[in-house]
Order: structure tokens, then sequence, then C-alpha cells
């Protein structure tokens, strides 16, 4: 299940790290991220990468706490994107509050309905979310289970998280908001932190499923640009977004996702095959396609 | 639905033909089909005043940005730095603008009719009939893109020259459009972009183009964070368990992908065509030239921002969070 359902509980302990790293066109680029609490450097998502942030699964319907350690030298906050809480743990130092260097705070919330959800650092915002300080949250069903995308919803016999990613190589040497953040000139496209070659094969972002079964891919769009998702010619039914299922699945070959939405894309391996699925990523203004990611789809 | 088609303008009129095809193809319930009442028999007729000019929109960057605005002289009102006019469906419609920008005009109603060119110095007067009820972007009319010409380049005469307007129903209820969604409060938020190489040009006369066209500047209803979130018409504010419409515009650009803190949100209609595929959702795509109606019921009280999450945009020349950010407001 390309590494997920393996973090499923009702309480999470995560820290912020700025010492991370990542290479990206060839060149290594410092990157800010989320780890588990424990010592040592730490590491983002799925434990081999330094960007994006790990990720959580929390019970729908259970009250969840996360309790935060700012392990770093700057101010950070975690904002739970889309999952409707509270003022006081919303993450947001206008109307909510900060986590000020090596100091802690817990946020509370009751998860909502199952689904792709989203968490990130809402300090200075424009350059802490690109830097890497930013994760996925899937919400299981009330049970637990983790081959139902929620209670009464698709089973799937593969799950993949897509995060979507796009970097501006100059602005990793940079430690705050200005002109420099003015504008946003991507040249690094990721895919879970990974850009081609490695997107291709990496274990926690290609789809591999049998003939009969089906794949269940959760994406997000942590990019400032539009992204248009493609599986290599394969179909597929979009049957949720933002944590919600649509009212009637919509099947498709390519889908648009903006930055910060999230789509719920089900497969059915009809047959069996090879595919190369592409996330080509749109320039905010004319559409132009920028660059992209691709990873393979495999029917077995 | 993402914004994953080029802008489409709503095209007048066809809105009660889609719902039709809608009713026909995907089997919504007659219920919500009500249409609204024949136009009367007494023509109804407005008439709306507007100087165009030379502003300046403060940043709390430090910078006084100068843009060309709207200025409402008779018959409508304001939302933030923007003109808001209304009228009943059906309503015939004289816009007079008299011109004191270095530039000429063409003003449209986005996706329904284009006025007359005025010259500069001049005069003219922009006559329509008011469409099928709804949230309509009013402007400088975009430039027709061509095949050769169409990417990232800027009108130079096209940021800020914006309004908003409402089409009400012939019922007079409180509802979006005859038979549609109903509502409590309502709210329009109009989003716009702009680079600074452009607007720094106005002060000396006809602004300039620049290729590519890169916004640095982004406002909500012609205001940045943290004027925005003070001013009535653009702080969303409203009581738990209420129907909150919200209009939301896109004057500029860039695509917009707007997020609620708090809160999922309904959409209820894209470019005034009744939209029912999404479930409620924390962010919503808000396409160049388009609109998106949607309905936010709160179900919890708070202080939330909304903003777009393509973040640069929440920037005012790179320094956070001084752009098109506002707040949510539930007692
Ligand atoms: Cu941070
Ligand atoms: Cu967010």
């Amino acid at each position: 299940m390309a590494g997920l359902g393996q973090n499923v509980g009702t309480q999470f302990s995560l820290r912020s790290r700025m010492n991370g790293s990542a290479t990206v066109g060839g060149q290594n680029i410092a990157t800010w991220y989320f780890a588990e609490q424990g010592t040592g450097p730490g590491t983002g998502f799925m434990g081999d990468r330094q960007i994006p942030s790990i990720h959580i699964e929390p019970i729908e319907g259970q009250l969840i706490t996360v309790d935060f350690f700012n392990q770093s030298m700057m101010p950070h906050t975690i904002h739970l994107h889309g999952l409707d809480v509270d003022q006081a743990n919303d993450g947001v130092p206008e109307t909510s509050s900060t986590v000020y260097p090596m100091q802690s705070t817990t946020y509370q919330f009751t998860a909502p309905h199952a689904g792709t959800y989203h968490y990130h650092c809402h300090v200075d915002t424009v350059l802490h979310y690109p830097m890497g300080m930013h994760g996925a949250v899937i919400v299981r069903p009330p049970d637990g289970s983790i081959d139902k995308a929620w209670a009464g919803g698709p089973t799937f016999d593969e799950e993949v998280l897509w995060q979507l990613h796009t970097v501006d190589r100059s602005w990793h040497s940079l430690s705050g908001s200005g002109p420099q953040t003015a504008r946003f000139h991507p040249d690094g496209f990721l895919l879970n932190g990974k850009e081609e070659p490695g997107s291709l094969d990496d274990p926690y972002t290609k789809v591999v499923f049998p003939l009969g079964g089906k794949a269940y891919i959760r994406m997000i769009n942590a990019a400032f640009q539009w992204a248009r998702v493609s599986l290599g010619g394969l179909a597929f039914d979009v049957v949720a977004t933002d944590g919600r299922p649509l009212p009637t699945p919509i099947t498709a070959g390519t889908w648009e996702i903006g930055p910060g939405e999230r789509y719920d894309l089900l497969v059915h391996g009809t047959q069996t095959g090879q595919h190369i699925a592409q996330i080509d990523y749109l320039d905010d203004y004319s559409g132009a396609v920028l660059g992209s990611a691709r990873t393979r789809v495999e029917i077995v | 639905m993402t914004s994953a088609h080029p802008p489409q303008p709503a095209r007048s009129n066809s809105r009660r033909e889609f719902l039709g095809v809608l009713a026909s193809g995907i089997g919504i319930g007659a219920a919500g089909l009500a249409t609204a009442p024949a136009a009367t028999a007494r023509p109804l007729a407005s008439t709306w005043n507007l100087r165009a000019l030379q502003a300046s929109t403060s940043f709390a960057n430090g910078t006084a940005l100068p843009f060309f605005r709207f200025a409402p002289s008779g018959g409508g009102g304001r939302r933030g730095q923007l003109p808001f006019f209304e009228a009943p469906e059906g309503t015939a419609v004289d816009v007079v603008i008299d011109n004191q920008l270095p530039i000429a005009l063409r003003p449209a109603l986005i996706g329904v009719a284009e006025g007359p060119v005025i010259a500069p110095g001049a005069s003219g007067v922009f006559s329509f009939t008011m469409p099928p009820a709804g949230s309509y972007l009013f402007g400088q009319a975009p430039p027709r893109f061509s095949s050769r010409s169409h990417g990232p380049v800027a009108h130079p005469s096209h940021s800020g020259l914006t309004a908003s307007v409402t089409s009400r129903p012939a019922s007079g209820l409180p509802e979006l459009y005859g038979g549609g969604p109903t509502f409590d409060r309502e709210y329009g938020l109009i989003y716009e972009d702009a680079d600074d190489r452009i607007n720094l040009t106005m002060g000396s006369g006809i602004p300039q183009r620049t290729k590519p066209y890169e916004p640095n500047y982004f406002t909500v209803n012609g205001l940045a964070f943290p004027d925005a979130a003070s001013d009535p018409d653009t702080l969303v504010a409203g009581s738990l368990g209420e129907d909150i419409l919200i209009r939301f515009g896109n004057f500029g650009r860039m695509r917009q992908s707007i997020h609620f803190h708090g809160y999922h949100a309904q959409i209820v209609a894209q470019n005034n065509v009744p939209d029912a595929t999404m479930p409620p959702k924390d962010t919503i795509a808000v396409p160049y030239l388009g609109t998106v109606d949607v309905i936010l019921t709160p179900h919890q009280i708070g202080v939330f921002p909304l903003h777009p999450h393509s973040l640069t945009a929440v920037t005012a020349n790179g320094f956070y969070p001084l752009g098109a950010l506002t707040l949510i407001s539930i007692t």
C-alpha cells in the first residue's frame, strides 16, 4: 500500500526541522519540514526524504491530538488545512497562536469525514510552505480500516498519496518573505518530493495493483501552480474532493487540481499493462506547461 | 470542479436553456427549476454613473501603487474600492461613463455585452439589458486573444478597471436566481492582480505593456490585508447557521484557488450556471474572468482566514501576508 496504513491513530507527535536537504535539478537545496518527534536529524515523508513532511492518519470521529515541538530557531505552526478545526487550533499566527523556537504546543480536533486533507506551517507561509513544511492528513473511517475510502465508500487494493510540489531553487536560500518572494519561477517539478527519474520508480509514488483490483490515488496540490494529471490513457473516477465524496463520481482521463485542493481518484484494473502517469504543472497566467513529473501505473 | 478549462464567460440568456438541458440530462428535480416570473409589462430602467480616473491603492509594505479605477458617481455604491451596482434581471441599464483617463475605454459586462469605445476625456453611454439573475463582472473589456498573442501579456489598461454587478431575480426574493439557492446574507469578493512594472508607468500617462506579465500586488475588492479585513463589505461576517452567499469573481489574470479556514462551502453556480457537481469544498477555484457563487453555512464561531493558496497572491511585492487575504468572522 505504498507505505500508507502504518500511521493510523489518535495521537501524533511532530517536530519542525530546518536542516533538511533535497536534490533538485542536480543541485542540493535546503528544505524545512516536519518530522516525527525523537532524536537525530529526523526525516520527512516515509522516513527517507526531507521534503515533503511526514503524513498522519487520524480516525474519523475521534478526538485527535497533535503534539508539536518547534525544534528550530524560527517560529512555526501547524495549520490543519481542510479539517475545519476551531480558531484556537487553526495554527494561524494572526488569528490563533504562534509556536516560538524550542517551544511546544498541542493541537486538538475531532477528525472530520474520512478523506484526504493537508497540514502545513502558517508562519510567513509564502516561504515556509514551499520550503517543505507541509504533509498529508488521511482521515480513516471510524473503524480505522485502511482498505476503504470512507464508511460505505469504495474499497481498494492499492493506495497511494501524490503530493504535488514545485520548487524555485532560488528561494531555498532565503530566511523570510520580501521582494525575493514576490515572483515564483518554478525550476523543479516534484511528486512526493522526487523529480524524474526518481519519481518513476519511487515505491511510495508508483501505483501497482492487480488485474480486477482497484487503486486509490489521493492527490494533494501543494504547489503554487495548477496541475493537470493524466494516467497514461487510463480512465479514472474522481470520487472525492477536499475530504468529501462527490455526489456522483466523474469519470475522466485528465483532471486539473488547483493549489490547496485535494482530489481522490479510483482506478479500476480492467486490463494488465504499464502506464506512465504525468503531472503537468501549469503557468498561473497562460496555462502553459512549465514542467512535469511522471510515475508508473502498473496493472499486473 | 476545478477551473480545468479556458475562461468561458457566461453566455447571456443561455441559462434557462442550460437548465432545461441539465434537468433532462442529470435528473435534477423540477422543484429547483422554477423559472423567474416573466418580465412585467412595466419596463424597469436604471442609470448608473461612473467616472474612470487615476487612483492609488496603499499596501502595508509602504507602497502606494497607481491604479486606473472606476468611481461610482450615481446609481450605485461601493464594495471596498470597487463600485457595486444591482438591478432586477431584465432592467434596461444605461451606464454613463466619464472617461478622465489618458486611455480609451471599452466597457463590458463580461460575457454579456460590450459597450462603445470612449475616448480619453470623453463621455459615453453603455446600454444593456440586465442578464438572468446572478453575479457579474463589469469592467474594461479584456483584450481579444488571438492564437498568436495568447500568453501572459498584460493589457496595460486592464488592471483595476472593474466593478461588481448583481442581477436580482424578478421574484424580489433573497435567492441567487428565481427558484435558486436562498441566503440570509451576501458578500461579493473580487480578486485582482497587478504587475507594478505596468502600474508605475500610469502616473506618466499611457501605461506600457510588459511581457511576461507577472503580478506582484494582489487585492480583494481593491484592498489588501489588513485593510481588506477591516472593510465591512470585504470582511465576511455572519452568524452561526446562517446561509451566507459569497459571490467570488476574478478580474485579475491569475487563476485563483481560494482556501477557507474553518469551513467547507458549497458551490452553487459557476459563471451563473447552476452547478451541483461538487460536494462542500474548502478550496474553491475561481478562474480568470469567472464568477463562482458559494453558500457558506457556518457550523462554528470564530475568526478564520480566507485566502488564495497560490501564496504569492497573499503578498505585497513578496511581503506576507499583505495581499489578497481577508477574514471570516462568525458570531
Ligand atoms: Cu514555519
Ligand atoms: Cu493551506
